[in-house]
């Protein structure tokens, strides 16, 4: 047969053979799902045990068939691989539910991947088939074990001992399968095997890349190259012998042993003492060029296979040298880590490079080379007794274990020194080119299925904890019970206004009559701008008051809460304060608390913006006339004084708009997406007194009783909408009055009719996305406060129609204008910014609880027929 | 393992055999000489009602797969009904659903696979 159809034959027999094992497995693994976990540990607990009861025939062949290595410790080995995998995997859960979680409403399943092929290395075959089989059993899968050339008969050996164990516990046939004769073409074929879950390789880089580029999922290893790093703190015989406990482990073959010991320079007599008093031998110069030419191939640069997982003895015989018989460990003086230095690579034998380091910096920097010249990511020894040099190393240094005070060898894989999870599979990370760092074990093997529970948001009720009420609540608070805050310094906040009505004036006698040292700030205009509340911040800081008290409508309070907080925290910027977010309790820029300088009281003139109980405050950016409404429960003020006599002055006009804010507040927290049982209520009294008393407050301002119910529907309003948030009405009113200077409570009227017709619309447009609000109801809602109002609402539709028709009126009763066109907007001014303003309508904060999720189209529509 | 056998109604030419239990070692020993002995002796083919099978062994998955086979060698069918969704994963994960021939109900198989009875 020609060579090109020898190799044909060759390929056609590793597909069949691979078809072959595969289809066994897979049938296995489809049938092991069914298992539970009863009966799964049954079976684990059946192989473990045969396999320790093997350990000693299989350590005896594994030394035989690979010729490296030392028996006892590969009986050591087979019970690692046995007893402690077994006593770390025994009790995990790996079947059905794995845990419920009833914080986060998930419940996680267990999956198991299906078939896994276990590549096997030459220095560990029998003890890492044992691991590999016990893991797979653990997790429900089924394994093929394929192992390396010169280890085949006892790592097929080892397969069929767990096997035969599993099938008379009750697994089901075929569940480990193994190559009989493994070959390079079969590897691949395996590998590539449509019908395989994962690959879990272990072994030289070369197989662990081919893994990886193979296309099936893969978990590798990396190669190790393990410095020891002796530190001046430690405890110099324990560091010794605990290297040579791991170093002579097994000859070296561990890819976690020690490669190369790094000393504090200044136990470097005591430490080399130590070791040769424990049987390491220092090398002469002349004696490390020779054993690097035997131990190192200087052409593959790698180490020589002859001299992997043997003795020290034969070691130095390979390499001409003469030792004594006792030799555990041949130690060569090392100066700089690469290629011109062959010593410095992975050496799997009794072989260590000796490194001086005169500082603590410099043992950092050695080891990091060591580690990053073939060892990146896989496992680092320090021996130290000093909290500072333990952090710089495990800060600076990449491995997937940093062992402390302990062999390197047994730390690493596990469970013997410290709590690391016991492995034969040390995953090193990027650094190894690896996907883990993890030592891989039983959960490695399993896919976890997240079962998400619809979680409902936990919703608020958070207002001032102090709200005083009636005719003449001003004179009582400020006259008596203002000592009771025990206050020195006050700053009120206010306007030109409530100087000019003398309001002002009052409110700071009664302060200093409670013995305060009082300044004001009158400069607040309407649509306070950052400037304005720079100017309040500046004589803030000079004053240092311990009060603030805010009086007027609702440019100084917002005003005030915006100069509160930049006075307790002048370190926030306005970007961070601005910044839009989805879920307050998840905004990127957190507000810090307020109150550790000053106390905020709010005693609000108008009726109203309700700001002197909300969580908001509305700021104008000088540069662009843009409002950006800033928000976070810590503005809310301390304290709210509700005296209608303070809004007796306000003119009809004022009367009206602000009349109309309160109402669209109102709606807008009863339709809202957060509206809750506590909102509610507040909103339809707000709403309910709005009705009637706007008209009487308009049309007779001194009447007394009118202004106070108006007063307290304004506060009734504030306090809906602090937890129940608003909606695109806002987002509308907040534009329309940047862009075209219209008080905003008007600019709420004109888009309120648009606006309730956008939001009862059926189905909605798009929907709101928020679990507490399941289905759209915003016209069911808008009809409940028609019947509230006891307006005709025997269906949704009709009680939507009496609601706008209930509002046209109030708007004619109360002179307000219906259309933007009334308020003097030109039309080809509204028409260029329309657009414009659209867009900046959908980035208002207020988007996100509109019952139904606006596109910038549909604000744009509204605004047309709001025209 | 319990099997009932009766004559499949939508075709009087196959029978149906009601496997219930599992189908493990044991319930395979106990259904493989009724199962093989139907799909020997019936005129068109076999149906295995599935409905009462909550566990499939190896054992039991390779009775299904010979019975198939041997059902195709004699010139006939075999159709599984009412598949449990745990068996059918398994059969799905073995790539057998699409060999098995797997339906709802007797009506349903009987019209797929002999579609001119």
């Amino acid at each position: 047969m020609s060579e090109t159809k020898k190799e044909e034959a060759g390929k056609n027999d590793a597909k069949s053979m691979a078809d072959e094992l595969v289809a066994q497995a897979r049938e296995a693994a489809a049938v092991f799902t069914q298992y539970d976990q009863e009966t799964v540990d049954k079976i684990v607990y059946a192989a473990a045990k045969a396999g320790c009861e093997h350990r000693l025939d299989l350590a005896r062949m594994a030394v035989n068939d690979t010729g490296m290595g030392v028996y006892e410790d590969k009986v050591i080995k087979n019970l690692f691989a046995t007893e402690y995998i077994y006593n770390d995997i025994r009790d995990i859960k790996t079947v059905g539910l794995l845990r419920d979680d009833p914080a986060t409403g998930i419940m996680e399943f267990a999956e198991p991947l299906g078939v896994i092929l276990g590549i096997i290395p030459v220095t560990n075959p029998t003890s890492t088939t044992l691991f590999k089989c016990l893991i797979a059993l653990k997790s429900r899968n089924s394994i093929i074990i394929c192992g390396s050339r010169n280890a085949n008969k006892c790592t097929i050996a080892a397969a069929k001992i767990i096997y035969e164990a599993a099938l008379a516990a009750g697994a089901p046939d075929y569940v480990i399968r193994w190559v009989d004769t493994p070959s390079r073409e079969l590897t691949h074929e395996l590998m590539t095997h449509q019908g395989l879950s994962l690959i879990l390789a272990t072994g030289g880089m070369g197989l662990v890349h081919a893994a990886y580029s193979s296309g099936t999922p893969a978990i590798g290893v990396g190669p190790g190259n393990v410095p020891a790093f002796i530190c001046r703190s430690a405890d110099i015989e324990t560091a010794v012998c605990g290297i040579l406990t791991s170093k002579t482990f097994d000859n070296g073959m561990i890819c976690a042993s020690e490669q190369a010991v790094v000393v504090d320079a200044a136990v470097e007599k005591e430490v080399v003492a130590c070791f040769e008093k424990h049987g390491a031998r220092f090398l002469k110069p002349a004696e490390i060029a020779k054993l690097e030419s035997v131990v190192i191939d200087p052409d593959k640069k790698a180490m020589n296979p002859k001299v992997v997982g043997q003795p020290a003895r034969v070691v130095a015989e390979l390499s001409g040298l003469q030792v004594p018989e006792n030799t555990r460990v041949l130690v060569a003086r090392l100066k700089g880590v690469g290629d011109d230095v062959p010593l410095s690579r992975e050496k799997l034998c009794p072989v260590l490079g000796f490194y001086v380091a005169k500082t603590l910096d410099d043992a950092v920097n050695i080891c990091t080379d060591l580690t990053h010249f073939g060892g990146l990511g896989h496992t680092v020894s320090l021996w130290s007794n000093s909290q500072d040099t333990i952090m710089k190393f495990s800060q600076t240094v990449n491995a997937g274990r940093i062992v402390l005070n302990s062999p390197s060898s047994q730390g690493g894989i596990g469970g013997i020194y410290n709590r690391i999870r016991p492995s034969l599979t040390l995953g090193c990370g990027a650094g190894g080119q690896n996907i883990t760092t993890d030592n891989v074990s039983v959960p490695h093997l399993l896919n976890i299925k997240r079962v998400a529970r619809r979680m409902q948001n936990m919703k608020w009720f958070r207002v001032p904890s102090q709200v005083y009420f009636e005719a003449g609540a001003f004179d009582t608070f400020f006259s008596t019970e203002i000592k009771e805050v025990g206050s020195r310094r006050a700053m009120i906040v206010c306007s030109g206004s409530a100087v000019r009505n003398g309001v002002a004036d009052r409110l700071e006698r009664y302060l200093v009559q409670a013995g305060m040292d009082v300044r004001v700030f009158d400069g607040v205009k309407s649509d306070p701008t950052l400037d304005t509340i720079q100017q309040g911040v500046q004589i803030m800081r000079k004053f240092s008051p311990d009060l603030i008290v805010a009086l007027g409508g609702g440019s100084p309070i917002d005003a005030a809460k915006a100069m509160w907080l930049l006075y307790e925290h002048p370190d926030i910027t306005f970007e961070e304060m601005r910044l839009r977010f989805v879920d307050i309790r998840k905004r990127i820029s957190r507000y810090p608390k307020l109150g550790k300088r000053a106390r905020l009281i709010a005693v609000p003139t108008t009726s109203g913006t309700g700001a002197e109980v909300t969580a908001f405050s509305v700021v104008t950016d000088t540069v662009t006339g843009a409002k950006y409404p800033l928000a976070d429960y810590s503005l809310t003020p301390d304290i709210t004084i509700i005296d209608p006599r303070l809004t007796l002055s306000m003119p009809a006009s004022v009367t009206v708009d602000t009349g109309f804010d309160a109402l669209s507040h109102a709606l807008e927290a009863y339709v809202s997406i957060m509206a809750s049982d506590y909102t509610d209520p507040l909103a339809l009294k707000a709403i309910q007194l709005i009705f009637e008393f706007l008209p009487k407050a308009a049309a007779d301002g001194s009447d007394l009783r009118a202004r106070e119910k108006m007063h307290n529907a304004s506060t009734i309003a504030g306090l809906a909408f602090t937890n129940a948030l608003l909606g695109v009405n806002h987002c509308l009113a907040h534009i329309l009055g940047a862009t075209f200077h219209i008080p905003h409570g008007r600019a709420n009227a004109l888009v309120m009719i648009p606006v309730i017709r956008y939001n009862a619309q059926f189905p909605p447009h798009k929907y709101a996305a928020f679990p507490n609000y399941p289905v759209p109801r915003a016209r069911e809602r808008y009809a409940e406060i028609a019947a509230a109002l006891g307006l005709p609402a025997e269906t949704p539709e009709q009680g939507v129609e009496s609601l706008i028709a209930a509002i046209g009126e109030l708007m004619d009763k109360t002179g307000m204008a219906k259309t933007i066109r009334e308020t003097g907007v030109k039309e080809d001014d509204f028409k260029n910014k329309l657009d414009t303003m659209s867009n900046i309508a959908f980035d208002d904060q207020c988007v996100g609880t509109n019952p139904c999720y606006p596109l910038v189209e549909d604000l744009k529509a509204i605004l047309v027929k709001a025209w | 393992m319990n099997v009932i056998q009766h004559v499949c109604p939508a075709n009087m030419n196959v029978v149906t055999l009601d496997l219930q239990g599992r189908l493990d070692a044991a319930g395979e020993a106990v259904a493989a000489p009724v199962v093989m002995k139907a799909v020997g002796s019936c005129q068109a083919g076999v149906l295995l009602d599935m409905a009462h099978v909550d566990f499939v062994s190896s054992a039991g998955l390779r009775l299904l797969v010979k019975a198939h086979k041997e059902a195709v060698a004699a010139g006939r069918k075999l159709g599984l009904l009412k598949v449990q969704p745990g068996v059918y994963k398994i059969l799905k994960l073995a790539a057998l659903e699409q060999a098995l021939n797997i339906f709802d109900d007797e009506t349903d198989a009987a019209k797929k696979l002999w579609p001119t009875a």
